[in-house]
């Protein structure tokens, strides 16, 4: 009886090999769009891009010569894919849209249009190579300001059904109308000030006073920024300006981040609270912009002009930033009004 | 008396004198900008365009001095590298000779303006790209230790329609992991926390137009069902500028809320563990031009920690089972004999 149990090994390989070979024949016998060819130096002439526009809409491609072709399908879609399913673009609509003109392969008319489908239709026959243009008017743009997708088909039925012999997707992207009023346009609010308790009306100070500098102790203040911007790239700060100079006198700048050490001439500058010296704060606010590695290290200063000190990757709400500031001099430091000028640079991203 | 009282009123309006210049030179430092602007500009033509500007300060003045700079790509990200020298030399995409904008504008507390510019393009002048930036600078000084200084910049792009040369390369597609501030990050294989949360693909532009690709990912599992799509590879329209190799981030945007990889919350994805083909479409060219594809595709394997652990669990459990039998059956078969 127990010796029924013995494992067939070779049975099993068999029937593993046999199981591989039909999921393989399985798998390669579902749909598989792209076995169509490729249309070559396709292009789509939008002639009024902003959103919502009723325009005219130029198609361009190269017809492969020798091909049966009854019908050619341009589908406007969200995305070019050809296995997945066309879901027309909002606000798209050709439903109202007349084939103005035609030239290469000609002879064809156009089926009624839906929403997001055109059709144009004729006898079957063979195609000769060459530059394939059609225009279209007047189709509406669709509403959000985003990419869109038309994708075209060649087909041997007169009505762009069963499987399609060539196939190529173009793109294009709706822009912002000049005559849109109601639009919020992309800002970018930015303040500095010693303090900025509030919003940006609540910001202090332009100037910052550091007392007399000793190479026993180590001079530090702090300043803040406020940002925010509904621009969907984001932003960069960048701070530029000189290290603490008298005349032809300077104190020299950290070119690297470095912690505070007395005695040595420093001039730096972070984004974070530090504790050595005891100065700044954390970023704050309920934004996602962040401070740069350089600058964003507790205890470690640096300052470099034109350097970028914070990024946001995105459109953010407001983050509050402070500066803190260290001053070191060595003992025979020469002496002087040093001072500087610090101009923090905000720019948007692209 | 009266000479008394004379003097006592100069006194006074030298005092206002001298305190005047200190309130004066009390200036904003709070600016509201257009970050960005896109224009086409034909070669032979002019173009009129304003620049927004907004005092953010309700109390103090905002004067600003206005230059046209120019910038390049820093890193892999959006941000960009101004030229602050004086006397740099220029880009070769640069809108500088183009531009016309006044040098200096003032503004009342709280009040907002439409800074007027135009930019001409002579006749000639080759298709494609230029662009440059236009810096709002506070005109702060003062004696004073430190003295603060903000400073708005708005980056203005002008395609020059025409056959322009574009060129797009593909250099990296994958699973990514971006650093804590974006500007870099990792391409994986392997996950053994969560699966990938976000894709990235790295573009090499050479040619003399800045690109803004458009296209799609499709995720596939490993029997080639598609299991995520993410219909837009460049939700925000980010550009590649010329000479640039640029990153673009893609994950996957939550339908309900919105929130992309530009939001800097990418959504959570769901995906059973096992290995995910990621396929990426990308098509680029001017808006007339021909359109020009990119295809990639990129591999990774979610294998979550507790999946290994029942993988390792049903593995012991099989072992197990067959020294069982192997141990029945050496014994049955001593039994026989």
């Amino acid at each position: 009886m127990i010796s029924d149990m013995v494992l067939d090994y070779p049975r099993s390989i068999r029937r593993l090999l046999l199981l591989g070979v039909v999921i393989y024949f399985g798998l390669s016998s579902l749909p598989n769009h792209a076995n169509a060819s490729a249309l070559d130096n396709r292009s789509m002439n939008v002639h009024d891009t902003a959103v919502s526009a009723v325009t005219q809409h130029d198609f361009s491609f190269t017809m492969p010569a020798g091909v049966s072709v009854g019908s050619i399908r341009i589908e406007y879609c969200t995305e070019p894919l050809p296995v997945l399913a066309c879901v027309g673009p909002t606000g798209l609509d050709a439903s109202s849209a007349s084939l103005l003109s035609q030239s290469g392969e000609t002879g064809f008319t156009m089926l009624p249009p839906t929403t997001n489908v055109m059709i144009l239709s004729r006898p079957p026959a063979l195609s000769s190579a060459g530059t394939a243009v059609y225009t279209f008017a007047p189709v509406t743009n669709p509403s959000p300001l985003n990419s869109f997708y038309a994708r075209i088909e060649l087909f041997p039925t007169v009505d762009a059904t069963g499987p399609s012999s060539d196939y190529g997707a173009v793109a294009s992207t709706t822009t912002r109308g000049v005559h849109i009023t109601t639009e919020v346009p992309p800002i970018l609010n930015f303040c500095v000030a010693v303090t900025i308790p509030g919003d940006c009306s609540t910001a202090n100070g332009s100037f910052i006073e550091l007392g007399d500098l000793s190479p026993a102790q180590t001079a530090s203040a702090t300043s803040q920024m406020l940002i925010g911007t509904n621009a969907p790239f984001g932003y960069t700060v960048f701070v530029a300006g000189t290290t603490m100079t008298a005349g032809t006198k300077t104190i020299a700048a950290l070119g690297l981040p470095s912690v505070s050490q007395k005695g040595s001439a420093q001039f730096g500058l972070n984004l974070r609270a530090n504790t050595t010296p005891n100065v700044g704060a954390e970023p704050s606010g309920v934004g996602i912009a962040t401070a740069t590695p350089n600058y964003g290290s507790p205890n470690h200063y640096m300052f470099g002009s034109g350097d970028i000190i914070a990024t946001s990757a995105g459109s953010t709400d407001y983050n509050t930033f402070t500066h803190s500031y260290i001053i070191n001099i060595p003992s025979n430091q020469t002496g002087g009004i040093y001072s500087t000028t610090l101009t923090y640079i905000c720019t948007g991203s692209f | 008396m009266r000479i008394l009282k004379n003097s006592l009123l100069a006194g006074v309006f030298l005092a206002l004198l001298t305190l005047f210049p200190t309130l004066v030179a009390a200036q904003s430092n709070g600016l509201g900008i257009t970050p960005r602007r896109e224009l086409t500009v034909e070669a032979g033509k002019t173009v009129n365009d304003t620049l927004y500007i907004n005092n953010l300060s309700t109390t103090q003045p905002l004067k600003m001095n206005v230059k046209v700079i120019d910038f390049k790509a820093s890193n892999e990200t959006g941000s960009p590298q101004l030229d602050l020298r004086t006397n740099a030399p220029l880009t070769a995409w640069s809108l500088k000779p183009f531009i016309k904008i006044a040098d200096h504008v003032e503004l009342a507390p709280g009040k907002s303006a439409f800074v007027p510019y135009t930019i001409t393009i002579p006749a000639g002048q080759g298709a494609g790209s230029y662009y440059s930036a236009v810096q709002f600078m506070a005109d702060n000084s003062s004696d004073k230790q430190v003295t603060l200084a903000a400073s708005g910049v708005s980056l203005v792009f002008a395609r020059v329609p025409g056959v322009a040369k574009e060129s797009l390369q593909l250099q990296k597609f994958g699973a990514f992991v971006p650093t804590s501030d974006k500007s870099s990050g990792s391409y994986g294989s392997f996950y053994l926390t969560t699966p990938p949360q976000q894709f990235a693909y790295l573009l090499k532009n050479s040619g003399n137009i800045a690109e803004a690709p458009a296209g799609s990912i499709l995720v596939k599992n490993i029997f080639g069902k598609n299991v995520k799509v993410i219909e837009d590879a460049n939700a925000y329209h980010a550009l590649a500028l010329r000479d640039q190799t640029r990153r673009f981030d893609v994950c996957y945007t939550d339908a309900k809320t919105g929130e992309g990889v530009l939001t800097g919350k990418c959504s959570k994805v769901n995906l059973a563990p096992g290995y995910y083909t990621a396929s990426l479409t990308l098509l680029y060219g001017q808006n007339g031009s021909t359109s020009n594809e990119i295809h990639a595709s990129a591999g990774f394997w979610y294998l979550p920690l507790w999946f290994i652990a029942v993988i390792i669990a049903i593995l012991a459990v099989l072992a197990l089972g067959i020294w069982f039998i192997y141990k029945r059956l050496t014994r049955s078969s001593k039994k026989r004999r």
